[in-house]
């Protein structure tokens, strides 16, 4: 039968102690650095021009153009009239 | 042991190293992204192409529009509501199957028949998301998605059965000649 006494006098399994400590350690500066980059709002201008412009110009062709079902038509190829022109952009006048 | 420098090193490649992959693999999966995008535009005009052409019916349009769209984007015909790729983008919202639109554009469906402003709208339509994270950079799960739409309006000929219908409506008689152009 092993001793109390023996096994807590022996330097056995300190380097396993440290390394699941340190492993803690760096686990939460990792969750915290995660943290203060979503604080920092990183994502998000990641994003912005994607969600916005691109989404537009992916399916209109013009990021400025606005369908009838979001408050448009704008700068709408297929209609007629009003700020729509065929050739995307309507001229300066 | 905290007096000693060893070890600095890899604490500071690990930090690194998370921010490095999330914004390389970001980088990674909006080229998929943007490439998918590009193969989505051309599948919904291969599919309204199919549309358009005449057919004995308009059901037999939509069914023609139908198969082309899945052959391209979904994984099967026995599976019409898996995607190909669904780890790049999905088909999101309504529609059957999912996120497709086959026929008149919601805007046109809305307004009548009574409008003709937007008549031009008939053809098909795909909404589809794709995660642009992989990891998460801090982004929130539903701010994660890009969500797209492609839209391809080539209109539809009149089918065979509604020219019929035409013709006997104009000219009577049980048998009327008509052409694809009527």
């Amino acid at each position: 039968m092993v001793k109390l006494g023996n096994l807590t006098r022996n330097n056995k399994g300190q380097t396993t102690v440290e390394y699941i400590l340190l492993l803690g350690v760096i686990a939460s500066l990792i969750a915290l650095f995660y943290k203060a980059l979503g604080d920092m709002q990183l994502a998000d201008s990641f994003m912005q021009p994607l969600t916005g412009d691109f989404t537009k110009l992916y399916r209109y062709g013009h990021k400025k153009t606005k369908g009838p079902s979001e408050g448009g038509p704008e700068h709408h190829v297929r209609f007629v009239g009003g700020n729509n022109f065929r050739i995307f952009m309507k001229k300066p006048q | 042991m905290l007096n000693k420098e060893e070890g600095q090193a890899t604490l500071e490649f690990a930090l690194v190293l998370a921010l490095i992959l999330a914004i390389t693999l970001f980088y990674f999966q909006l080229c998929f992204l943007f490439a998918y995008g590009n193969y989505v535009q051309y599948a919904t005009f291969m599919s309204a192409r199919a549309y358009m052409a005449s057919g004995p019916d308009d059901k037999d349009q939509e069914e023609r529009a139908k198969r082309v769209i899945i052959k391209m984007i979904k994984k099967s015909a026995k599976d019409p509501n898996i995607d190909r790729w669904p780890g790049i983008a999905e088909g999101t919202g309504g529609g059957n199957p999912k996120g497709v639109k086959i026929g008149k554009g919601s805007e046109n469906e809305a307004a009548g028949a009574e409008t003709i402003d937007l008549s031009w709208q008939e053809g098909v339509r795909y909404t589809f998301k794709g995660k642009v994270f992989l990891l998460p950079l801090g982004a929130e799960a539903s701010d994660n998605y890009l969500t797209l739409t492609s839209e391809s309006w080539l209109g539809r000929e009149p089918s065979e059965a509604e020219c019929k219908q035409y013709m006997k409506d104009q000219f009577g008689g049980s048998d009327v000649f008509f052409d694809n152009g009527c």
